[in-house]
């Protein structure tokens, strides 16, 4: 009796993630493999698959050029992190703070931006930041500025864009993390004489650190891989290796190169991803007076 | 005991040594008041228990006291400094909450010491303190343990040492044995009070156990629908009931509503009649089963004729549920063994007036 | 430059073409049930072809042409990556497409037995001998907002005048249109496409100019009507556009010379119905079909049509001297250098 029992229990579970793992094996893996395979190919060109080389990942490193892009794509993806962490901290807090019934539409407006598509947004921007746009009226209106200011195609434009097009994520990982975290804590701190920041830095944020985390790596994970935006908003004056991955592979159809771009992208940002989860564990333990360290 | 508190009041009132006061504090939701017009004292050292039905206001007056909940009138007095605006972390109270609250990131020992480092404790002085305050509550071999690797005993204690390490000026308990086992409740509630009383802090308590309540308090405070029904020291409450509620709700006891006529009788509205000297007017008497006894051996035709309802044998004693002119009353009593009352025995019953409470109305 | 016997002979066969109406009429419906997928531009480009070529070859041949949009470039990797069950029967693409997708050995070749009208294609409007039929010309040339931009721009070198600081746009890096820039720029400074250093030396001059690269022709209009940029390089069909909407922008024809894209329809190798496919391309070429999207667009013509005076007004090459300035590009070159170029663009645009 206990035998089907046993092997049933080690089944089901393999039955119920096999549609998932054929998906990601079929779309992700195999693809995945395709354009690593693509990457050590010599020629700059789509139809000449044969041979091994290490040439495009040669010309990378080779160029400072590129090592530069790379950097900055960095550079930009923490800055946008930051902000969203910033902006979307005390969103998804106050959120998780809400009774489900009043939180549920506020969700829903939080949402709302990604359901739109990606052009549409860019192009939402393209018009508030413009000479003619939103920002501009009330710079001129106020007084603020005497002429139209070049606002678009700038890295703040890019960044502000990120940040607005990223935030859902940010604020959806800490609301998700905070809901788990008994609000008793918090008056048990103010009992304890802690005042709302002490509260905040020693009680709230290393408990929604998690979602912090979780927040983080999505946000700077998709600002890296971001090329749309760069692209539009950036009026390719601002570059980003995402952006620069597309132009390779899309226009040049210079597959190769575009292949070891992406790859370099993929393991550095994983890489990048690695180290601050790394980081983020060893410091979820508090501990108290000597007993700390 | 009850002298015990008696002669404190004494030297207390004069001195005007209250540690917590509530003047006419009330706290609306809405329409409705959750708690309606309370006032109350704690005594320094006291240890002062809520005591209520789930809803009656109990939480939520110890919430306004720590600060949680902003009264929506009257006034919190805290050693005799209005408190009433003040937020939480700058009230003078330490409480160990109902679910305890530990901090989930910290080890014991962390989380004893986080008061002291919001106080800026220097380091010597707070490690000295946490040591001592996990000796106190025996714990001290577990200082480097998380919260969720200790039993909910220990999670008590360790709420209890989080509280007292600030020194605070009142200890606040939300209903600390709720999330407790029954024997191990027993336990905590003797330890507790040892604690409590070594370190002799004021100690506001909240519970809806009158066990807890009895055993525990200096005085009590019965709390029903918002209101206070009654406060006094756990023999005053329930020898000397205010009223039906609080008789009622501390021990098991009848009420016989009626009248008492211009002889001092009173009769009830069923028609039992109870000889006595009380002045005239509606009233209800309160009668304990251990005022209800057997006549004679409880032979009938002896005393009050009382047909048997239903009987509960308790081990110790019996707890008899009889009709006696058509009242319901409830005895307990201490039977030969294999003379158990059944549904529809008759017996015979004489009710002592020795004590016996009547409620006048208002 | 046609010569009066060739032009004379394509009018008669032309004739013949439309004497013979009522018999293919008679044929009736000979395509009916088929539907050809083409690869779309999208927008009013896939609408002008769909009233005048599609419509047409529905009522005669009940023949259904279907037009999928989306960019050429991505169409082209679909295709190449389902050789044996191509997604689509005719293949649309630009002059630089077509050195792709010779090379791939994806598409036939057309001859006038299989598509008459081929004769009535402009001498140099083929550019890959037998493979493909041109149909449409556009062209890119330097445009500015003559409300802002005073002086008159000249030539393609004029983006690095410096009165246009932090107001011109160029097309993105990679795109064609970029490419055929760096070509004129080159072309005016005494380089070619064997040495593109002038044009770099243009562009480097240029860079407090450039506000921005536009990644597409949409972005780049936007840009115009928002008067983010007065003056840059852009397609003449979308100068005319930008007219339409109200602005004074003005065409200008470099002098040295102009360069253009041409846009060929092919017909894909191993699709199931070749007829149907040569119909699509022989109304293409036709007097309605090579007018379609002049009339929608304003692009150039490919063919020995009479332009209506409203299309000769507009349209760029609209005689015999402008045509002449239409260079010629090896595009195979063009495409070799494209990476080292885009390369050199990037650089000097972010440094």
């Amino acid at each position: 009796m206990e035998e089907p029992l046993a092997s049933r229990r080690v089944l089901t579970p393999a039955l119920l993630l096999a549609p998932m793992i054929l998906l990601l094996v079929l779309f992700l893996i195999v693809p995945t493999f395709g354009l690593l395979r693509a990457s050590f190919l010599s020629e700059s060109h789509l139809l000449d698959g044969s041979g091994f080389s290490l040439k495009q990942y040669i010309r990378f490193f080779s160029d400072s050029y590129y090592s530069s892009v790379l950097f900055e794509t960095f550079v930009d993806g923490i800055i946008v992190s930051l902000i969203c962490l910033g902006i979307g901290f005390p969103t998804g807090y106050s959120l998780a703070r809400l009774s489900p019934p009043a939180r549920r539409w506020r969700i829903i407006i939080v949402i709302m931006p990604l359901t739109l598509s990606l052009v549409v947004i860019v192009f939402g921007w393209l018009i508030i930041l413009g000479r003619n746009g939103v920002i501009n009226a009330l710079l001129l209106s106020s007084g603020i500025a005497s002429s139209p200011k070049q606002l678009l195609f700038s890295r703040p434009a890019v960044i502000t864009v990120l940040v607005q097009q990223f935030l859902p994520f940010m604020i959806l990982s800490v609301m998700s993390v905070v809901t788990q975290i008994d609000p008793v804590l918090e008056h048990a701190a103010a009992n304890l004489r802690a005042n709302r920041f002490a509260t905040f830095r020693k009680v709230v944020i290393p408990l929604a650190l998690p979602g912090i985390f979780a927040g983080f790596n999505l946000v700077f994970v998709l600002s890296i891989s971001a090329f749309i935006t760069p692209r539009l908003i950036g009026g390719n004056r601002v570059a980003m290796l995402g952006s620069l991955i597309y132009e390779r592979i899309m226009a040049e159809l210079n597959w190769p190169s575009g292949a070891a771009m992406a790859f370099i992208l993929l393991v550095s940002g994983l890489g990048v991803t690695a180290t601050l989860n790394a980081l983020a564990a060893s410091r979820l333990v508090r501990k108290g007076g000597r007993y700390a360290r | 005991m009850l002298a015990l508190s008696e002669g404190k009041e004494d030297a207390v009132s004069e001195s005007n040594d209250f540690v917590v006061e509530l003047r006419s504090v009330s706290k609306l939701y809405g329409d409705t008041a959750a708690v309606a017009d309370i006032s109350l004292k704690a005594r320094r050292g006291e240890l002062l228990c809520l005591l209520g039905p789930s809803g009656c206001g109990k939480t939520t007056t110890l919430r306004m006291v720590a600060g949680f909940v902003e009264p929506s009138s009257g006034s919190i007095h805290i050693n005799n400094i209005d408190m009433t605006h003040q937020a939480p972390y700058r009230r003078d109270t330490g409480m160990v909450f109902q679910s305890y609250a530990l901090f989930p990131h910290m080890t014991v020992a962390g989380n004893v010491s986080f008061g002291l480092e919001n106080l800026r404790w220097p380091r010597e002085k707070r490690d000295k303190r946490v040591d001592e305050m996990l000796k106190l509550v025996e714990l001290a071999h577990l200082a480097q343990r998380l919260p969720s690797q200790l039993s909910g005993g220990q999670q008590q204690r360790v709420a209890l040492a989080r509280a007292l390490a600030i020194k605070p000026a009142v200890l606040l308990l939300d209903e600390p044995f709720s999330n407790l086992d029954a024997q191990l409740r027993v336990r905590m509630r003797e330890e507790l009070q040892e604690v409590v009383r070594s370190v002799n802090v004021t100690t506001l308590f909240v519970t809806h156990d009158q066990e807890e309540a009895l055993t525990m308090s200096d005085r009590i405070v019965v709390m029903n629908a918002g209101k206070v029904e009654q406060i006094g020291t756990p023999g005053e409450i329930y020898e000397t009931p205010a009223t039906p509620f609080v008789a009622k709700f501390i021990g098991w006891c009848s009420l016989l509503k009626g009248t008492v006529d211009d002889a001092g009788a009173f009769t009830s509205t069923a028609g039992l009649r109870i000889m006595g000297n009380w002045s005239a007017g509606p009233a209800t008497v309160v009668i304990r089963p251990e005022q209800l006894k057997l006549s004679a051996g409880g032979a009938p035709g002896q005393g009050q004729q009382a047909r048997v309802l239903h009987s509960q044998y308790l081990g110790g004693a019996t707890r008899v549920v009889l009709d006696v002119n058509g009242e319901q009353l409830i005895m307990q009593e201490r039977f030969p063994f294999g003379r158990h009352p059944q549904h529809g025995d008759v017996l015979g019953i004489t009710i002592s007036t020795d004590n016996l409470r009547l409620i006048g109305e208002a | 430059m046609i010569k009066r016997r060739t032009f004379l002979k394509v009018a008669a066969t032309a004739t013949a073409g439309a004497l013979a109406a009522p018999y293919v009429h008679a044929e009736s419906k000979k395509f009916s049930g088929i539907t050809l997928r083409v690869n779309g531009y999208g927008g009013l480009y896939d609408e002008a072809l769909k009233k005048s070529v599609a419509a047409p070859l529905e009522e005669r041949y009940g023949l259904k042409v279907q037009f999928i949009a989306g960019t050429t470039s991505a169409d082209f990797v679909k295709l190449i990556a389902n050789r044996d069950n191509p997604p689509y029967d005719l293949f649309m693409g630009d002059s630089p497409n077509m050195v792709e997708l010779t090379k791939a050995g994806m598409i036939e070749e057309i001859r006038a037995s299989e598509v008459p009208n081929v004769k009535r294609i402009l001498p140099d409007f083929r550019e890959f001998g037998h493979y493909g039929v041109p149909f449409s010309v556009a062209s890119v040339i330097p445009v500015y907002n003559s409300k802002y931009i005073k002086p008159p721009i000249a030539s393609y070198s004029d983006i690095a005048r410096p009165d246009l600081v932090g107001r011109a746009v160029v097309m993105a890096p990679a795109t064609y249109g970029s490419l055929l820039t760096l070509l004129g720029l080159a072309d005016e400074n005494g380089g070619s496409i064997e040495n593109v250093e002038p044009a770099f030396k243009i562009m480097s001059a240029a860079k407090t100019n450039i506000v921005a690269l536009a990644q597409t022709n949409v972005a780049e209009i936007q840009m115009f009507q928002n008067e983010e940029v007065y003056a840059g390089i852009f397609w003449d069909g979308r100068a005319h556009e930008l007219r339409t909407k109200g602005l004074p922008i003005v065409t200008v024809v470099p002098p040295k010379g102009v360069y253009s894209v041409t846009t060929y329809i092919n017909v894909v190798k191993g699709n199931k119905y070749p007829e149907a496919a040569y119909a699509y391309a022989e109304q293409l070429l036709s007097d309605e079909g090579v007018l379609g999207v002049p009339r929608a667009l304003r692009y150039g013509v490919t063919t020995d049509v009479t332009l209506p005076e409203e299309l000769r007004r507009d349209l760029l090459f609209n005689s015999q001297g402008r045509i002449a300035l239409k260079k010629k590009v090896d595009w195979e070159k063009l495409i070799a250098n494209r990476s080292a170029w885009t390369e050199e663009l990037n650089k000097i645009i972010r440094s």
